[in-house]
C-alpha cells in the first residue's frame, strides 16, 4: 500500500468520518509498516494541541480544572457517605432516630389537623419577562456540567460573565448539535429567576442570532 | 474536608492530557465524549497511583485504563456504537512508552508554523479547529467544493506537521 493511501486514512480519521472498514484497513496498514504509527501519534497529538489553542473551553487549563472539580466532587460524596454511615452506625442510636422521626411527624400531622393549618405555598422569587442576546452553549459539552446536553447562554456583562440555564429543553437536534460544536451567537426571550443560585431561563423564543 | 488535589497528579493530568485525549480520538468519538472519558481516566488513575510502578510509565498506564473505559462504553451505550474498532487504538497502545511531546514546545512550533502559512490557510485551518467544524461544513460556508476544501487541509497538516517536527528537532539539538 502505498502513502498517499495511508494519507487518505490519516484525512478520514483526522475529519471525523472514518468507516469501520477503513479503520480495519489503516489498522492493517499500520501492522505491516509499524513506522506509521508513529506518525499517526503525531499527528493525532499535534492536532489535539491546536484544538486546544483554538478552543480556549478544551484547553490545558480547563481541562485541569474541570478534572479537579470532579475529583472534589467524588471526594465529598465520599466523605457524605462516611459521615452518613458513621452517624448510623450505632443501632441504638438510629432506634432513637426513627423513634424521634416518627414521632416528630405524628405531632406535626396533628398539630396541622388540629389548627387546619394550609401550608404556605412555595414562594418564588418572581419571575420577569427579558431578552438575552449572548453565546448559546451546551450545559454538557461546553461548560462541562453533568452529562445532559440542555442549552445555556452565556452572557458578557460590564466584565462579568452571566449564564442562563434554558428550560425547557426543547431546541431541534441542529441547533443543540451546533451549541455542543461550539459557542454560537443566539438571541432569546424568556421568564427568568433564580433557582438554586442559578439563573433559569423559561425560554418562549430561542433563535441563531443572524 | 475533602483531602487536597495532590499537585504532583495535577502536573501529570497537564503533562498526559493532551496524549490521552489524542489516543481516545484515534477511536473517533465527539470531542465532548473525549474529554470526558479522558477525565474518568485521570479520576481512576488518581485513586490507583499506588499501582503504578514507574511513573515514567504514567503515560501508557493512564492509556491502558482507557482503554477499559472504552471496552465498557462500547458495551453497555448503544450510542456509542459509532466507535470505531480498537484495532487502531491497539496499535498506538502497543507502542513502547515514548516520553510526552512538552505541550509549551508543541504549541510554540505550531504556533509558529501556522503563522508562516499564507493567510487563507491559515484561516482555514482555525476555523476547522476553533469551531470543530467540519470540512464539509467548512466547504459550504466559503462556497467551496468540499473535496477541494478536504485536500487542502490534508496539505496543510502534513506541512504544518513537517515544519514542526524541523523545528522541535533544532530546538532539541
Amino acid at each position: 500500500m502505498n502513502r498517499s493511501r495511508y494519507e487518505e486514512l490519516l484525512d478520514r480519521l483526522l475529519e471525523g468520518d472514518m468507516t469501520e472498514p477503513e479503520s480495519v484497513e489503516l489498522a492493517a496498514l499500520l501492522k505491516q509498516q509499524p513506522e506509521l504509527i508513529d506518525d499517526l501519534r503525531r499527528h493525532l497529538v499535534l492536532w489535539e494541541h491546536w484544538s486546544q489553542h483554538c478552543f480556549p473551553e478544551r484547553s490545558a487549563d480547563a481541562f485541569a480544572e474541570s478534572w479537579k472539580t470532579r475529583l472534589a466532587a467524588e471526594q465529598e460524596g465520599d466523605q457524605f457517605a462516611t459521615t452518613l454511615r458513621a452517624r448510623l452506625g450505632s443501632e441504638r442510636r438510629r432506634r432513637v432516630l426513627v423513634w424521634a422521626a416518627v414521632a416528630a411527624c405524628l405531632i406535626l400531622l396533628l398539630t396541622v389537623s388540629l389548627l387546619r393549618i394550609r401550608p404556605e405555598p412555595v414562594r418564588y422569587q418572581p419571575a420577569r419577562m427579558i431578552t438575552v442576546s449572548g453565546d448559546g452553549v451546551c450545559v454538557a459539552c461546553i461548560l462541562h456540567e453533568g452529562r445532559d446536553h440542555k442549552a445555556a447562554i452565556r452572557v458578557h456583562e460590564d466584565g462579568q460573565t452571566h449564564i442562563y440555564y434554558v428550560s425547557p429543553k426543547s431546541l431541534t437536534d441542529p441547533v443543540q448539535n451546533r451549541l455542543c460544536q461550539a459557542p454560537t451567537p443566539v438571541i432569546a426571550r424568556g421568564e427568568v429567576r433564580q433557582q438554586g443560585g442559578r439563573l433559569a431561563l423559561a425560554a418562549q423564543s430561542f433563535e441563531l442570532a443572524k | 474536608m475533602p483531602s487536597p488535589v495532590r499537585s504532583p497528579f495535577d502536573s501529570l493530568v497537564r503533562e498526559h492530557q493532551a496524549g490521552l485525549r489524542a489516543f481516545i480520538r484515534s477511536l473517533g468519538g465527539e470531542a465532548s465524549w473525549v474529554d470526558d472519558l479522558a477525565q474518568e481516566a485521570f479520576l481512576i488513575a488518581y485513586r490507583r497511583l499506588d499501582d503504578l510502578e514507574d511513573e515514567a510509565d504514567f503515560g501508557k498506564w493512564v492509556r491502558g485504563i482507557a482503554r477499559h473505559l472504552l471496552a465498557n462504553e462500547r458495551r453497555k451505550e448503544a450510542r456509542r456504537a459509532r466507535l470505531l474498532p480498537f484495532a487502531i487504538a491497539d496499535s498506538l497502545l502497543d507502542q513502547p512508552s515514548t516520553p510526552e511531546l512538552d505541550s509549551e514546545r508543541v504549541l510554540s512550533a505550531l504556533q509558529h508554523c501556522v503563522a508562516s502559512l499564507p493567510p487563507e490557510s491559515r484561516d482555514l485551518l482555525t476555523r476547522r479547529y476553533a469551531g470543530g467544524v467540519r470540512a464539509s461544513d467548512l466547504a459550504k460556508e466559503l462556497r467551496a467544493n468540499a473535496s477541494a476544501v478536504r485536500q487542502n487541509l490534508l496539505r496543510l497538516r502534513l506541512t504544518v506537521k513537517h515544519c514542526v517536527e524541523r523545528r522541535l528537532a533544532g530546538v532539541s539539538s
